[in-house]
């Protein structure tokens, strides 16, 4: 019985990435893609006292000492959304945050597989050693 | 009934956990779209989630913790450091998380004004989403193939191994008989 080769979801792997693409695209041009490599330069001017969030926290928008009291509500509730309800319009953030995921996995993916296919190669080309 | 079946199999258990998991955080992240109560709460409950999901593979974490300055797979030696910084950094997102809450309840006096924890808190949630994307893409075929084990098994059952004793024995040929006399 011939071994049963080890086979890649080729087929599959380019429907997701594919998907990913035009969903990125998709969350572009309905204006709900944020640059998520400014939490990283954020996180290193921590020490600074600045740094740039993602996307526009409401909750960032407040100055030291200026946040408002526990169940306060007023103006701080309104930006954020009613306690207890959820904002529907705000939807397209939590897709980015989804396609977010799916898009690092598909370039990790993608470079995995692209490494896999040269390292096979290099050793096919490579001449093998005779055995006596 | 289910809930034996889930316990006997802990790979299903782990996948609808982790689903569960994945479609809380993906929401509690956008405070705009769920609110600030609902925030609060549901980031509580991914803490406790959490830390399930650390119990579930309690086995990895002893045995990697205990092999992880001696000869270990590479990728199994990323994982490990990158489910350390996912670890510190969401339970650093949780203290602020409720240090700085509004809703439910608790009053911390000064030790909220020690440090900035709603800047501490906004980063590490931030930072949170690019350690778990990569913690996802660094599990997809886990989650490739239990999900279809799981969630897309629309295959017909295979036919069970009492079956196969109905089959016809088969015969062996002339040379066979050959070889063997």
């Amino acid at each position: 019985m011939a071994a049963q080769r080890k086979t890649t979801p080729i087929r599959g792997i380019i429907i997701f990435v594919v998907l990913v693409i035009i969903s990125g695209i998709g969350l572009y041009a309905t204006n709900n893609f944020d640059n998520p490599l400014s939490a990283v330069t954020g996180l290193f001017s921590l020490g600074a006292g600045g740094g740039q969030e993602r996307g526009a926290r409401p909750d960032g928008d407040f100055a030291e000492g200026t946040r408002p009291e526990r169940g306060g509500g007023g103006d701080f509730d309104e930006r954020v959304g009613e306690n207890g309800s959820v904002n529907w319009s705000q939807f397209g953030e939590v897709l980015f945050n989804v396609w977010f995921i799916a898009a690092v996995t598909a370039v990790l993916i993608v470079v995995q597989q692209t490494f896999s296919f040269f390292t096979r190669w290099m050793r096919q080309r490579s001449p093998r050693v005779a055995t006596t | 009934m289910k809930r034996k079946a889930l316990i006997k199999n802990p790979s299903k258990l782990n996948l609808f956990v982790d689903l569960v998991m994945a479609l809380a955080f993906v929401t509690v992240m956008e405070l705009r779209f769920t609110g600030l109560q609902i925030h609060e709460l549901l980031g509580l409950a991914i803490a406790v989630a959490f830390l399930t999901h650390i119990i579930l593979h309690w086995r990895w974490v002893v045995s990697v913790t205990l092999r992880f300055f001696k000869q270990l797979f590479h990728e199994s030696r990323l994982n490990y450091v990158l489910n350390l910084a996912l670890f510190v950094d969401l339970f650093i997102a949780t203290l602020s998380g409720i240090v700085i809450s509004r809703t439910l309840g608790l009053d911390f006096g000064s030790f909220e004004r020690a440090l900035p924890w709603e800047r501490l808190h906004t980063l590490t949630a931030d930072f949170s989403l690019m350690l778990v994307a990569l913690h996802v893409a660094l599990h997809w075929k886990w989650i490739v193939s239990h999900s279809k084990k799981y969630l897309f098994n629309f295959h017909l059952p295979r036919p069970k191994a009492r079956n196969l004793d109905t089959q016809p024995v088969p015969v062996a040929t002339s040379s066979q008989n050959v070889s063997a006399s």
